[in-house]
């Protein structure tokens, strides 16, 4: 029993680092068609920027976090304009966003080395205390956690569905020329989808470096473990992104325990081969699709 | 004289590069229906989507009621009152039938979105009744209907018509012809590509005809079915 509750809090807690970082991955995977590799690197600046803030200025913590949502927004824009924007047409866009991606990855992340050094910093507002389980805490910074992730995906969902520019979104990423042909601006579309996965890893960010030491390559490791979870889950498709992150996140906590830590991710990589054996498009998926 | 809504001149276009149409010219009057046939894969579709703006022009030029647009976004072109109802329908199947209708209006002003559901679903009951179903869903039939609807949900007044009549059992495709001829009558500019040489011969009042995105005919549809030659070499007689 203590098994099971020890592998569920921690599980739970993983998945909602997951989660946040998975929907913005899979959202620009899904609509725009592009393996955002700079992910990683606009966690790290959700983090960052809300660290500054709230260490330097100082604000509370929760102004810190707002903030921090707005350089997400900034970011996702910049990035746009940088790389998808000169780049949508071009017919390796695939394969050469991704070589782009890297590319910013590796500035911005050489940035924060030069203004923040490559030591680990602690984000401010770890919640310490926690609900005790039996014999396990459950504890309240997991609690926030999942909260946030929750409420990321039932706005998206909600932005997604009940929405104009929502449901031109998942126009452009069903059939991008179909949507060009009801008038919608892809361009514009694309812009939109930047910022709202730029808001919502900088949140992924600041919740992740709430949990883990933050360092320049904290999002490395998200990043790798979002785009397995996108991989299972079917890219765009956000539901069940959200999902998987939580069943990686108890997967990971389970071998972890069972086997030691350091078997959990390369467990994760036999898990997404064997997953993608059996289906290519994952096991939600189809090619391509952004759903809520 | 008629006013010439659209003007396609000497266009060259194609992709990657490679020149699929050369030096094609056409021109539409306000309110005509022009025809454009020819075999499968010389250009039919490919001049429909370079006047959307969907693919770049390498040469020549295209207007609409004089004004170039060559080098405008798609969705400009659209506003500007380009319908075009593509091949192989293209709707969004993760969507509603609704939502597909909706995202047709989607220059619209809100307040228009109502009345325009409102005149689609008393032309497609259909479509009503299954307003809610994915459209992934749909038959072949109906998703042509949604294909037609979702175009008359924005008011454009240029109809391009991509294959109508493509894999319909013929008394569906009475029933979109009779939705064509309506549009007609109400004054709208179509240009419409249709391989069924009888329907279009019914219904447009010029033809051109494609050979290796050239146009190696033209004229009236009478004339055209006078044209053995013409009719057996391209049109399997
Ligand atoms: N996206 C594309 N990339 C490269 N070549 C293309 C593309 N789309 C069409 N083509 C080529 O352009 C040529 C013309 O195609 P198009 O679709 O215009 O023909 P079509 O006359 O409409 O044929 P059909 O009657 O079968 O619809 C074909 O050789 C086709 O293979
Ligand atoms: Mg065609």
């Amino acid at each position: 029993m203590t098994a099971f509750l020890v592998i569920f809090e921690s599980g739970l807690s993983l998945g909602a680092m997951y989660a946040a970082a998975s929907i913005a991955l899979s959202l620009v995977w899904g609509s725009i068609g592009m393996l955002n590799m700079a992910l990683g690197a606009m966690l790290a600046i959700g983090g960052y920027a809300s660290f500054a803030l709230v260490e330097y200025l100082p604000v509370p913590w929760w102004l810190g976090f707002l903030a921090s949502l707005g350089v997400g927004f900034i970011a996702g824009a910049v990035l746009y304009y940088v790389t998808v924007k000169w780049m949508y047409r071009v017919p390796t866009f695939d394969t050469s966003i991704v070589i782009a991606t890297v590319g910013v990855a590796i500035v911005i992340e050489n940035l924060l080395v030069k203004i923040f050094t490559a030591y680990a910093k602690k984000q401010p507002f770890l919640v310490d205390d926690g609900i005790l389980m039996g014999s396990v805490t459950m504890r309240y910074q997991s609690l926030i956690n999942l909260g946030i992730a929750l409420v990321i995906m039932l706005i998206l969902s909600w932005y997604l569905n009940r929405t104009r520019a929502g449901t031109a979104i998942l126009a452009v990423a069903q059939d991008r020329d179909a949507a060009q042909l009801m008038g919608v601006p892809v361009e514009r579309i694309f812009l939109l989808v930047m910022v709202i996965a730029g808001v919502i890893a900088a949140a992924s960010g600041v919740l992740l470096t709430a949990v883990i030491p933050m360092s320049p390559y904290v999002g490395h490791e998200p990043l790798l473990k979002a785009f397995i979870i996108c991989v299972i889950a079917g890219l765009g498709n956000l539901p069940a992104a959200f999902v998987a992150s939580f069943v990686l996140g108890w997967f990971e906590s389970a071998v972890s325990y069972g086997a030691g830590a350091r078997y959990g991710f390369p467990a994760m990589l036999v898990l997404v081969i064997i997953v993608l054996l059996w289906k290519p498009y994952g096991v939600f998926g189809r090619r391509r699709v952004t759903r809520v | 004289m008629a006013t010439t809504r659209l003007e396609v001149d000497g266009l060259t276009a194609g992709y990657h590069g490679q020149p699929v149409l050369r030096d094609l010219s056409l021109h539409v009057n306000d309110g005509g229906a022009v025809g454009i046939i020819g075999p499968n894969g010389h250009g039919k579709t490919t001049l429909l989507r370079a006047i959307s703006s969907l693919i770049p022009i390498m040469g020549g030029d295209i207007r609409l009621d004089g004004a170039s647009i060559k080098g405008v976004r798609a969705d400009r072109v659209v506003q500007q009152g380009v319908v075009h109802i593509p091949q192989g329908d293209l709707i969004f199947t993760e969507l509603t039938v609704l939502k597909n209708l909706t995202m047709g209006a989607y220059l619209a002003p809100k307040s228009e979105i109502g009345s325009r559901l409102k005149g689609v679903f008393e032309i497609f009951p259909r479509l009503e009744e299954r307003q809610g179903q994915m459209a992934s869903t749909l038959s072949g039939g109906e998703r042509r209907m949604l294909a037609l609807g979702r175009g008359l949900m924005s008011a454009g007044r240029i109809m391009l018509i991509d294959e109508p009549s493509l894999g319909l059992a013929p008394i569906v495709v009475d029933q979109i012809y009779d939705v064509i001829r309506d549009l007609k009558a109400e004054g709208r500019t179509i240009l419409i590509v249709e391989e069924n040489i009888s329907r279009i011969v019914d219904f447009a009042d010029y033809v051109y005809l494609v050979d290796h995105g050239e146009f190696v005919w033209e004229g009236e549809p009478d004339e055209l079915m006078r044209h053995e030659k013409i009719l057996e070499t391209y049109l399997g007689g």
